[in-house]
């Protein structure tokens, strides 16, 4: 697949759905993370423990959206914003400190904005295409991304990487899986597990309560 | 536009540039001035190595750039500011003057891009692209970074087919034009000395 043919799909990608229902699978390396984002250049220490997390993800642009957190550190927090209104069953306090903390505290990191919304990303890496690839049983094409630094450095994906991956859906241009690396090493990774497209968001799941 | 980057090492632009004042205020939902403040033209210079090495000429200031480190003179040449980068903790969130002509890659994050004919500017092969404005809410809170200003609900860009700059950018409200950056004169790759971003190099 030619590289004007990928950009052109995540340019686009925000017309070719209403709304996404996912399952994603996040993994990161705290320690890594933290060394990182921290500016810690010390030497490369031995792979640690990755945490990961399944997260269960409504989203209609701009900004509705509802996040489910079904296992990993967050389980059972629910992060809900409709409109100008916004509901959780936590306090951000209770959270504590770390790294996995940033993925619930409600921003467009938390409904993971830039896997829906990709154009974002066209600007901040130089992109290549690669071999065609499956992910929740959907054609993809996997693509790696070396930084290319803007006047903005990195305003979207922060901390930046060393590389990046993704794979971009070739029927709806969502990613599928984006995964940021820095030392060599897989530091954070989100992946869909199972997708659904233009399933309106009912009232009911707007609020807290079960998802339906 | 993605690339256009990757197409020059260096640039020398000379610009006019349009803003109708009037009209600015008006979009913003602003109350009008009570005297009409009229449409400014400008010409101004740009040179630019990358987005951390630049300097521009502009009518009443001259601004510059060298990594870290920028600067400002009056026209006189007198210092009217300096500063530098003072961590490396938080990304950088400054747009640099006219990015959106010499390093249009932003622009496709923000915009939906609509391709139409081609025309020719400076005696060079460029692309009409018809383009629409596309909030997306980031990090920094901010819908937009290269078009926060002039906002606008319709552009027009000239994209040049061999370098993916932008030869003219046009920023309408309601079908008037509200700003317009065009370069009338271009230099690709011109040598620049390596003192000239300095602000030492500032005269």
């Amino acid at each position: 697949m030619k590289l004007e043919d990928v950009l052109e799909l995540m340019h686009l990608a925000r017309r070719q759905y209403t709304t996404i229902e996912a399952r994603i699978r996040h993994r990161f390396e705290p320690a890594l993370v933290e060394a990182h984002r921290s500016n810690d250049v010390g030497p490369a220490t031995l792979a640690q423990a990755q945490v990961e997390a399944v997260d269960h993800v409504w989203f209609q642009s701009p900004v509705r959206w509802r996040v489910d957190a079904e296992s990993g550190p967050g389980a059972g927090l629910v992060s809900i914003h409709d409109g100008e209104q916004t509901f959780r069953n936590f306090r951000f306090e209770d959270l504590g400190e770390g790294s996995g903390r940033g993925a619930y505290l409600g921003g467009p990191e938390t409904y993971r904005q830039v896997m829906w919304e990709p154009n974002m990303l066209i600007p901040e890496m130089w992109l290549e295409p690669h071999e065609s690839v499956r992910v929740a049983g959907r054609e993809a094409v996997r693509v790696s991304g070396q930084p290319r630094p803007t006047s903005h450095d990195y305003i979207v994906l922060w901390p930046s990487a060393d590389r990046y991956e993704l794979v971009v859906d070739l029927e709806r241009g969502i990613l599928l899986r984006l995964a940021l690396f820095v030392r060599g090493r897989e530091a954070k990774s989100d992946e869909v597990l199972a997708v659904r497209f233009d399933e309106p968001l009912t009232e009911e799941l707007m609020r807290l309560g079960p998802a339906m | 536009m993605h690339s256009a980057r990757e197409r020059w090492s260096t640039l020398e632009l000379a610009l006019r540039v349009r803003v109708d004042d009037d009209l600015l205020i008006t979009s913003r939902g602003d109350r009008p001035s009570l005297e009409p403040l009229g449409v400014r033209e400008q010409d101004v210079h740009v040179w630019v190595a990358s987005p951390r090495r630049w300097r521009v000429r502009l009518p009443d200031d001259e601004q510059g750039r060298d990594g870290d480190r920028w600067w400002t003179t009056n026209r006189n040449g007198f210092t009217t500011g300096i500063a530098g980068r003072t961590g490396v903790e938080v990304p950088e969130s400054d747009t640099q003057p006219f990015e959106e002509l010499w390093d249009p890659a932003l622009l496709i994050a923000e915009l939906w891009l609509d391709p139409g004919e081609e025309m020719h500017v400076l005696g060079r092969k460029g692309l009409v692209v018809r383009a629409s404005p596309r909030p997306t809410p980031r990090p920094s809170g901010l819908d937009f970074i290269l078009l926060e200003w002039p906002g606008g609900d319709q552009h027009e860009l000239v994209v040049d087919l061999e370098l993916g700059i932008v030869l003219r950018l046009r920023s309408f409200w309601h079908a008037q034009e509200l700003l317009r950056e065009q370069v009338v004169e271009l230099k690709v790759d011109p040598v620049i000395p390596d003192r000239f971003f300095l602000h030492e190099g500032a005269s």
